[in-house]
């Protein structure tokens, strides 16, 4: 592959993305910089987004590391890694040479165990991805653990969280299986996307800016009843900021209602 | 009362119970209720303290009539009293689970007209929780000493894990501390939950619709410091019981003085002695889960845990024939008793040397904590590069500066403000 000094840009999406593995295999090209908001330095090529050249890339991907291979795929685009998409054109590179040994390798950092203390995973963009990875599922188990959803619209459940990664596709199925009867929203404000599960059906959309709408007083009863058992429950002869601290980071306090 | 004030009341009186997890048990929502049950266990949030908040832990009712001098609910305390309906209780449990605060209940209770009347109260609210609003969400909730054994079974039926707390780790102090309960009192339901959960199993292997008894199983809680028991009395019970009625749990609750002025209790200035219940929690760990017997850890002639060192250090330090173990060849189990490495780090080192010989430097990256590691250990039959072997040498390596006096000054009998 040649490095060429030209950006990619694509419109954000999963098969987007493919599409620029796709077009950098092609054309045995190695881009500078791929992107898919805003404006670039560099001499910009726009990757139209196709579904059958897509869905070819992930095929290669499956055939040749299996469908954990297609999963890794998945879960790094999802991820908020520095320099994503090259990252990911690097790792299927890596994959397609190697096959189903290669995600063992890099998930259990065994395999090349050599190279491991020689410095790093041979690649610097598969550290990368592992990372990006492991943060994401991190930060998937902290929202199954930190949604705090408010009753509005009459028995509808909506949260807003502000997550690092794009969690929104992992937490579906954790919520949609606890609570089936219900109506629910999940707001991402980081990316913009909702989480919405209405008449038994899930889906993820776009959408801008949404806001909290007002709160019932019932509502504001059950959250008054929340705060109060949250403060009462601490002992105060054991007070510890270290350990909570640890465990429930202060970022995620502003959408967690005991923390109001 | 409104709904408020009872919340506080009736949590701020359940709060000195530590247990409050919700892990054990797996269970899917078929679709037609709300909640499910993961084994792993779930945090919703963590108070000041920095304990996990699972479960809505709570007491049906404060007003007890029995008066065990420990207790912040006995009934001689003059604190303010509440009785939840099962209705509310319910519906406070359901309403917070649906917004995302807690993995379910934790209900536990004073003791109100008696054991019997008191547990048909639980009983209620839980058939509420689980046939009116179909909640497949965890429950963990109290065996009452002295309740009949048809109640345990029924209760037994709508909750995941049960527990009958002993509280006091002796009869002498549960006849000093506690007259209305005691040894056999607490140990009956403790033995009938055993027998059912058994029964249950074979039951549950020949019929699939036998209706599950405790799958979570059960557990039970013991007050640290309020009475003069060893750490070394401690455990051998704890043992016991692990062995005995397959607990799945003893939880330690460093005693919290809650009463002015008692001859038998320690003074109300007393600070909680969380680090010596830390000690028993890592000495329980050791039992639990490397395998550990309690007279390893200690023995009549020192049966108080060293504060200043844990448990599995102290062992090593004073088994030196023992060491040192070789990495390449040494089994899961031996390598679990090297300072230093914990259950991943041992898991990974048997599934890295598979690949080639492991070095010093490959243990590092595993995640091995060489400061410590390094004097018990042989990579390929050599030791690390340099390194020196004496006792004050690897005790040194094992504790911080400050630790290290007080160590020597325990091992010497000096007590220096030893459990503050
Ligand atoms: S029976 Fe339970 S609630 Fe009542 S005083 Fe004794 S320990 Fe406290």
């Amino acid at each position: 592959m040649k490095q060429i000094d030209i950006c990619y840009k694509y419109d954000g999406s999963f098969y987007g993305m493919l599409c620029c593995v796709f077009e950098s295999f092609e054309k045995k090209e190695m881009p500078i910089g791929i992107f898919d908001r805003g404006g670039s330095l560099f001499l910009v090529k726009n990757i139209k987004t196709d579904d059958i050249k897509a869905e070819r890339v992930l095929k290669g991907v499956q055939d040749k590391m299996g469908i954990i291979g297609v999963e890794y795929v998945r879960l790094a685009y999802l991820a908020s890694i520095k320099d994503k998409e090259i990252a990911i054109i690097h790792f299927i590179k890596e994959g397609l040479n190697k096959g189903k040994k290669f995600i063992e390798e890099i998930r259990t950092g065994f395999g090349p165990i050599k190279k491991m203390v020689a410095g790093s995973i041979n690649n610097i963009f598969l550290a990368k991805i592992q990372k990006g990875i492991d943060l994401l599922l991190l930060e998937k188990q902290r929202f199954i653990q930190f949604v705090r959803f408010s009753e509005v619209y009459n028995r509808a459940l909506v949260s807003i969280i502000e997550p690092e990664h794009q969690v929104l596709p992992l937490l579906a199925d954790h919520f949609v299986q606890r609570f089936p009867n219900e109506q629910f929203l999940i707001y991402d404000k980081t990316h913009c996307l909702g989480l919405i599960y209405t008449n038994k059906e899930v889906r993820i959309e776009r959408i801008e800016d949404y806001q909290m709408p007002d709160l019932s007083n019932e509502e504001k009863e059950y959250q008054e009843l929340w705060k109060m058992f949250y403060d009462t429950i601490a002992i105060k002869e054991r007070k510890n900021e270290k350990l909570r601290m640890g465990f429930m980071p202060k970022k995620y306090w502003e959408n967690l209602t005991e923390m109001q | 009362m409104d709904m408020f004030e009872k919340l506080k009341i009736l949590a701020d009186s359940a709060k000195y119970d530590v247990a409050c997890t919700s892990s054990g048990v797996n269970r899917d929502n078929p679709s037609d209720g709300i909640g499910n049950a993961k084994a792993c266990g779930i945090c919703h949030s963590f108070s000041a303290d920095g304990r996990c908040i699972s479960l809505l832990k709570i007491l049906m009712t404060n007003a007890c009539m029995y008066n065990c001098s420990y207790c912040y609910n006995r009934f001689s305390n003059d604190i303010p009293r509440a009785t939840f309906t099962p209705k509310e209780l319910a519906e406070l449990t359901i309403n917070f689970y649906r917004r995302n605060y807690i993995e379910g209940l934790f209900l536990s209770s004073g003791v109100i007209k008696s054991p019997n009347y008191t547990t048909e109260l639980m009983i209620a609210a839980l058939k509420i929780l689980r046939e009116d609003y179909k909640f497949y969400g965890y429950i963990h909730a109290k065996a009452i000493p002295g309740t009949d054994n048809d109640l345990i079974q029924a209760l037994g039926h709508l909750c995941d894990r049960m527990s009958v707390n002993i509280e006091l780790p002796s009869s002498e102090s549960l006849i000093a501390l506690a007259p209305d309960k005691s040894k056999n009192s607490i140990l009956a339901p403790m033995g009938f939950i055993k027998d059912t959960l058994t029964e249950n199993k074979h039951a549950l292997v020949k019929y699939k619709k036998t209706p599950q008894f405790v799958p979570a199983g059960q557990s039970t809680q013991m007050i640290i410091g309020a009475s003069p028991e060893t750490d070394y009395s401690i455990i051998k019970l704890s043992e016991g019981l692990y062995n005995k009625y397959k607990l799945k749990r003893v939880f330690y609750s460093a005693y919290i003085p809650v009463v002015r002025g008692s001859a038998l209790l320690p003074s109300i200035e007393t600070k909680p002695p969380l680090l010596r219940e830390n000690r028993l929690y890592q000495a329980d760990w050791l039992m639990r889960v490397y395998g550990f017997e309690s007279s390893e850890i200690l023995d009549e002639k020192s049966p108080m845990l060293n504060p200043f060192i844990d448990p599995k250090c102290n062992w090593a330090v004073n088994h030196p024939e023992f060491f040192p173990v070789d990495i390449n060849t040494a089994d899961y189990q031996i390598l679990l008793r090297v300072p230093g490495i914990g259950i991943l780090s041992a898991r990974k080192i048997v599934a890295a040397r598979k690949w080639g010989k492991l070095d010093f430097m490959h243990l590092k990256k595993l995640g091995v904590v060489l400061k410590r590691a390094q004097y018990f250990i042989l990579c390929s039959g050599k030791r690390a590069e340099g390194i020196k072997i004496n006792e004050s040498k690897v005790i040194s390596s094992l504790l911080s500066k400050k630790a290290l006096e007080n160590y020597y000054g325990f091992k010497n009998g000096v007590q220096i403000g030893m459990f503050d």
